[in-house]
Order: structure tokens, then sequence, then C-alpha cells
């Protein structure tokens, strides 16, 4: 690949405290846009410390860090530009707000102090909900929508963001098929639109879509095009 | 590590054989009291054929006493238990009665109320010279009975005692004889001088309240003593010392200032006041007397106003200033918490003005302590709970209702300890509760609106931020929000709201104010702003309604308010439940 990455990590260490190990060492990555990038590994093997290393929210005791070019830790501005969807459990569903209020909370950042949403606001939360399959549930409250449309109304909220990079935290927990599709079709095309998608997950589908695998265990695994990775002997020495 | 147990065992039942159990006592009666003041009388009875103490410290407030073991062990080796039977103190007698199975306790108005029946409706015998001159006689007889041996002094003693009464009683009558008196009228927050009134001549024309003990100020009565008495021009108002630190006082400073009066003070009813001088029953008398006297003399004053005459029903309960303000404080104060309590409810903090609450009450006794202004110390110490309750929710991997929860129980447990150490303080806990907001003063008032534009400023501009770490915080941190920031300042948020409330109109209104609003509005609202607009608007309601309701229903006003906002909690409940059947939580 001859782009520039959106993502390097060079020579990064995290270690939460003395006492304990490093979550990861001497951790060197690239990751590119136009690419939709599988995070895969044991629970406890650190994919979330890394997702949260990439955020800036983790400060690396060593190594150095480059979201497009910025430093996460100290330019928190550039998390603007990444999507992030939570694990569904990080949400209050219970929350007075509807589909389309909650998708336009990923218009927030964009928005100046004391500006209500614009023409433009409404129209990419608009497009977002139709995208995702639920601008004709836009009135229904989170807590009145099933756990799949939950999930495709997160996505929807990181589409609207207009994000350039999207990181989705074990997006596929618990949801049904035709959901998975949908997201996954959504994420194609941003792909297509030249975003770069990290996905995180600890059980391992097929992943068609996929670009690249990396086998994340304290360290990379393995790294590489899914039939590459994604076999019996190499996945056997990760989850042992 | 566990031999060392065995050591610290081991020096522990040592010391216990060391211990000389046997209590060093003094030769005669030992008599226990619960005011200083009858154990100043019992004390001229016994001389020095016995010792009497009191379990409350002399100026200190019987609602704030808290036992220790020491005062449980004077009261259980007492001879003999001395209370008087009403309030607060009743509580103490209640507890004492208790340790000694009923043995040897005596209510002081039991021993008075052959000469004065009407003692178990108004306590303050002891304020006519004379009554307290039976009770002395009655004492000499009692303490004889329980130690014949010393018979013959304590009857020697209590002659000697009753003559300094005797000519004490005429000292007072000649004194209020004065003929330069101009006007022979007082009022007073407790009825304490009815029987001083009925012995020296003079009129109690109105109080408001009988006896202390638990009670909460009723907006009607308060008017109509204002419109009856006060406005009168014909009295003279009073202040109790005990009254210091009450709403009860700021009540009728209120009305005072309303009025255009003066007030006088202070008089002591029953705790004696170290810092007046005051050490002693007849101590208090003079004082208190010298005070009256000098009351009468200067006379009423001028009132400034007149009696409203308004029959309009909708303004009438408006037509005071004091009226207005409290009205206003409270519709403004309903609104403010209202409107932060909304994200409190949703980031699921609610039980956080519950701790605030609590502390605040830390933070009355530390501005007692250090004779700071009250606002300050409650704030500071709301701000310190927030801070230290909001990092640990931050740093420790416990969730918010524990930490709160052990912030809230060690701030009582502070309180309680001051207060024990200091054997109770002169400012009344029970107001801490339900304030009133017919004691709402200019400042307080001023205070509540500076705090509300404040705060109305804050969530104009950071809505959206707080809306986002409420519901979904993660995200809120992925976004660039600075949460730790958004944190704390929806922490300061709530310290200054629940602080400004708790100031105005009690502790339990400020939690509920916080609390019911924005939960009655949580399950029926659609949209963020639907939510907030209709917490502010519940909460404006219900202080509305409250208000009116404690005007023409007699009242408190908090109280009133708490309840309205309740009904309309239930009635959001019906339509919730009406709308979609209910299925249990967490069932997707």
């Amino acid at each position: 690949m001859t782009r520039e990455p959106y993502i390097v990590l060079r020579d990064v260490t995290v270690k939460y405290s003395d006492r304990n190990g490093p979550v990861f060492e001497g951790l060197d990555l690239e990751l590119y846009p136009g690419e939709i990038v599988l995070i895969a590994g044991p629970n406890g093997g650190g994919k979330t410390t890394l997702v949260k290393t990439i955020l800036g929210l983790v400060k690396p005791v060593s190594g150095m860090v480059s979201v497009l070019g910025r430093d996460p830790v100290r330019d928190p501005g550039v998390r603007r530009e990444i999507g992030y969807v939570p694990q569904l459990d990080e949400v209050n569903i219970y929350a007075p707000i509807t589909l389309y209020d909650f998708v336009m909370m990923g218009r927030y950042p964009r928005l100046p102090l004391l500006a209500r949403p614009g023409e433009e606001d409404h129209r990419m939360v608009e497009e977002a909900l139709r995208r995702v399959g639920l601008w004709d549930r836009r009135d229904y409250r989170l807590s009145e929508v099933s756990g799949g449309q939950l999930a495709r109304a997160m996505i929807a909220r990181a589409l609207a963001q207009d994000p350039t990079i999207y990181i989705l935290d074990e997006p596929f927990e618990s949801i049904d098929f035709p959901s998975e599709e949908r997201i996954m079709r959504v994420l194609e095309e941003e792909k297509g639109r030249g975003k770069l998608v990290i996905l995180t997950e600890h059980h391992i589908s097929d992943g068609e879509e996929i670009d690249r695998v990396i086998l994340f265990r304290h360290g990379i695994v393995r790294i590489g095009p899914p039939g590459e990775v994604l076999r019996r002997e190499v996945l056997e020495e990760a989850y042992r | 590590m566990g031999r060392w147990i065995y050591v610290v065992i081991a020096i522990f039942i040592a010391l216990l054989a060391v211990g000389d159990p046997v209590q060093t006592r003094p030769e005669g009666l030992y008599i226990v009291t619960t005011y200083p003041f009858i154990s100043d009388i019992a004390g001229n009875i016994l001389g020095e054929y016995g010792y009497a103490e009191s379990l409350l410290r002399p100026g200190r407030h019987a609602s704030t006493y808290e036992f220790t073991p020491s005062d449980s062990e004077k009261a259980y080796l007492a001879d003999l238990f001395l209370y008087v039977g009403y309030g607060s103190e009743l509580a103490i007698a209640s507890n004492v009665a208790g340790l000694r199975d009923g043995e040897g306790v005596v209510s002081i108005l039991d021993l008075v109320a052959r000469y004065e029946p009407r003692v178990y409706e108004n306590p303050y015998f002891w304020h006519d010279v004379s009554l307290a001159m039976r009770l002395v006689e009655e004492l000499a007889s009692l303490f004889s009975e329980l130690a014949p041996q010393y018979g013959d002094i304590y009857m020697e003693n209590a002659d000697r005692y009753l003559d300094e009464l005797e000519s004490l009683d005429a000292w007072v009558i000649d004194v209020l004889s004065d003929p330069g008196l101009s006007t022979r009228s007082i009022f007073t927050v407790r009825n304490g001088l009815m029987y001083y009134a009925e012995r020296y001549g003079l009129e109690v024309s109105g109080y408001i309240t009988g006896t202390a003990g638990v009670y909460e100020p009723a907006t009607a009565w308060v008017v109509e003593q204002f419109e009856d008495v006060v406005l009168s021009g014909e009295v003279v108002i009073i202040i109790e010392y005990e009254e210091m630190g009450t709403t009860l006082r700021e009540v009728v400073e209120t009305l005072a200032e309303e009025a255009g009066l003066e007030t006088y003070g202070f008089i002591v009813l029953e705790s004696l006041a170290p810092d007046y001088g005051v050490y002693s029953y007849i101590e208090m008398i003079r004082w208190n007397t010298e005070v009256i006297r000098e009351a009468l003399i200067e006379g009423p004053g001028e009132v400034a106003i007149e009696v409203a005459s308004i029959d309009n029903p909708l303004l009438k309960p408006l037509a005071y200033d004091f009226l207005r303000r409290g009205f206003l404080t409270l519709i403004i104060l309903m609104a403010m918490t209202s409107a932060v309590g909304a994200y409190a409810v949703l980031r699921g903090w609610s039980i956080f003005s519950d701790a605030l609450g609590h502390g605040a009450i830390v933070g009355l006794l530390m501005a007692y302590l250090l004779a700071t202004d009250f606002y300050l110390g409650a704030l500071l110490i709301g701000l310190f709970i927030a801070f230290t309750v909001g990092t640990l929710e931050r740093v420790t991997t416990l969730r918010a209702d524990v930490i709160i929860a052990i912030s809230f129980t060690s701030m009582l447990a502070i309180a309680t300890l001051i207060i024990s150490t200091m054997g109770g303080v002169n400012i009344s806990l029970e107001d801490v509760l339900f304030a009133d907001v017919t004691a709402v003063s200019s400042e307080m008032m001023t205070r509540a609106v500076l705090s509300a534009l404040g705060i109305g400023v804050l969530l104009l501009l950071f809505h959206r931020h707080l809306l986002l770490y409420s519901i979904d915080p993660v995200s809120a941190i992925s976004m660039g929000v600075r949460i730790g920031l958004i944190h704390y300042a929806l922490l300061l948020l709530l310290a200054i709201s629940t602080v400004s409330a708790f100031m105005s109109i009690g502790a339990i209104p400020a939690i509920a104010a916080l609390i019911v609003p924005p939960s009655a509005a949580y399950l029926v609202s659609r949209r963020p702003r639907q939510y907030i607009g209709l917490s502010v608007s519940i909460g404006v309601f219900s202080g509305l309604v409250g208000y009116y309701l404690s005007y023409y229903f007699n009242v408190n006003a908090g109280a009133a308010t708490i309840l309205v906002s309740v009904a309309v909690f239930l009635v959001c409940l019906a339509i919730y439940l009406a709308r979609k059947p209910p299925i249990p939580l967490y069932s997707r």
C-alpha cells in the first residue's frame, strides 16, 4: 500500500501498573484508509486497551501513537475524526431519547456552543438512519427497539458524525443476523469512501468483508488477510 | 500477626484488672438532670451534701443532644434523674427511663402540677418565680425522703434558697411595675413566657409555636400572627436564646423586618446562656427581666405597613413582601433543581443529592463552630463531597451508589460526633429537614436568584455535553468531550443547587426537588428537550401549587411542594403504564 497510514503505532508499550507486566510491548502497527481491519483475540488479551490507546484514552509508557498525524493524548480534538461505537451496555438505553435524537448526538462534536442543529445536520441524520434501515423508526425511544436495531442506531450515529475512522467495539455481540449483514454493508460502503474501519471481536466469524485480521494477544500474534490468519492452527495458538 | 492479637487482648484484660471498678461518689445524693437550670436548682438544695449535674451543657439545644456512654453511665448511677418533659427533652428522659427501668426518674411537671395544672399544656412554669419556689419545696422533701440522714440539711438549704427566690420574685415585680413601660404586650417565638406574663402583669399576644419540639412553620398561621399581632403595633417582639439558630427565629425576624420593627433579645427559656453570663436559674430570670424591661420601655415602634386588604384568593397569599419573596424563591429553586436534577437522574446520580443534603448538615455545624456564614459552610462541604465522590467514582471501580452511601453515612456520623462532643449545639437540626419559605431573607433570595442564573447559563451552554455524558459517557469521550470537566461540572451544579435549596426550603424538599420532577418527566418524555422542559415545568408547578396549598391549608410549604410533585409523578406513572404494559427491565 502506497497511501499514508491513518493510524501508526511505533514501538508502543502500555502498562497499567508497575506490579503487573505490560499489556503489550514494543507494538508496531499501521492501519490504512480504505480497509476494514478486525482485531480479534481472546478476552483479556488487550484488544480494548489497544483501542483505548488509539483513542488516546490510555497513555503508552513508551513509543509513539499517531492518528491522522496527530497525537491523540495531547490533541484529543482528533477524536472527533473517530466514529467510536461502544458496546451496547455502555449506553443508558432507558433515557428519554428517540433514535433520531440519539443519532443527532453524532453531530454534537461539530456544532458550536449554543448553535442548534442546522439543515445539514438534519440531512446527515436522515441519511444515516436511512442507510441502516431505521428511518421509519426514528421516533421510537431507544428502549423500544430490538438489540439489533439499537446496534444499527449506534452505527447510524457514527455515520452522522462523518468521521475518517470508525472503531466498533464488538458490534455483533448478541445481535441478529440481518442487522449484522446490514451493518457490514454500510461499513463496506464507508470503506469504499476511503474510510478506515476497525472492528474488535472476541469470537471469530468467517470475515468475508474483512481486509486484514490482527490476531491479538498481548501483542500481535499474526496479522494478514483473513485467509491466512483465520486458520485453525493459527487460532489455536492465539486462543490456547 | 496472630500472636499480636493475643498480646493486645492480654494487655486489655490486665488493664481491666488494674482499674478500680468502684466509682468514687460524692457524699449525699447524686442527681442528674436534663437541663442545667434544673441541676442548678437541685444543687442549691443539696449544698455540700450531694452533687447535681445536667446532661445538656449550658447553652445547648435538646434537639441536638446525642448520648455518649459516659452520659449514660451518669444517668444510670444517679440517685435521681430529673427532667421537665416536653419536646426533644422528653426523648432524652425516655432514654434514661429505659436505662433505669423507670426507677427514680421524675418529671418536675408532676411535682408542680397540683399548684398549676396547666403545666402539661405549657411547661414553662419556672419563669413564674413563685412556681419555681413550689418546685424547690417539692424537691427538698423528695431529696429528704431519698436521703433522710441529710434531710435537715436539705431543708435548711432549701429555706435559704427560697429566701433568695422570694427576693428575686419581688425584684421582678418591682422592675416590671415601672410606669415608664410603653407597652405590656409581647410577641415571642415560643409561648414560653405565659406564666411569667401572668405573674408579672404582662400579656403574650402572639407566638409562632407552643413549645419547642418538632414543629414546621405553616404559612397561614404565620400570616395570621403577622396580621393580627405584629401589625397591631402594640407588641414588642422578643426572641429566645434557644431559637437563635432556628428557622422559627428567621420567620419572626422576617415578620419584624417586613413590619419595620425591631426585635429584642435574647431571653433565655431553659438552656441557660454562658455566652451572656447566664449560668444559673436566678441569673436567667434576672437577665430575662432586664431584656424584657428594656424592650417594653423602647416599645413596639412605628409599624411601617398596614394589613393588606386583598380579596382575590390568588393574590392574597402574595400580599406581603416576605410572602412574595418566599414564593419567588421557592419557584426559582424548584426550576433550578428540577433542571439540574434532570441530568442527575439521567446519569443515575439522584441519590447524590441525598449525600449533599446530609453533608450540608455537617457544613452547617462547621459554620456554626467557626462562627461563619451557614450558606458558605454548607456550600464548601457540598463541594468537598461532590469532589470526593466524583473522584472516587472515577478512580475506583466502586459503583456511585456505594460511594455516595459511604459519603452520607460518614457525614452524618461526623455531624453526630461533633454534636455529642459539644453536648448538643444551639441550632435546631429539625429545621434543617424542612425549613420555611416565609423565612426567606432578601439575601437568601438574592443568592437563590444568582445561583439559578449561573446554573441556567451553564446548562444552556453545556446542555449537549451533559446529555451525551449522561446517556453515553464512553462515546462522549471518543467524541472529544472533556468528560472529566463535564463530570465535575455536573457535580458542581448539583452541589450549588442542592445547597441553595437546602438553605431555603430544607434538606428533604431539596432532595425531592432534584429527584421527583425529573423522574416524573422521565416516564412520559420521548425526547431530551421535552424531558428537561417537562421536568422544570413539573418542578415549578409543584412549587406553585405547594405554596398555595400551604397557605390555604396551613401546612409547611416544602412538604406540600414535595407531595404535589409526587402526585404529578403518580399521574405520569399512570400514563406510562397505560401506554404500554409493564415489562420487566432488562427483558431484552
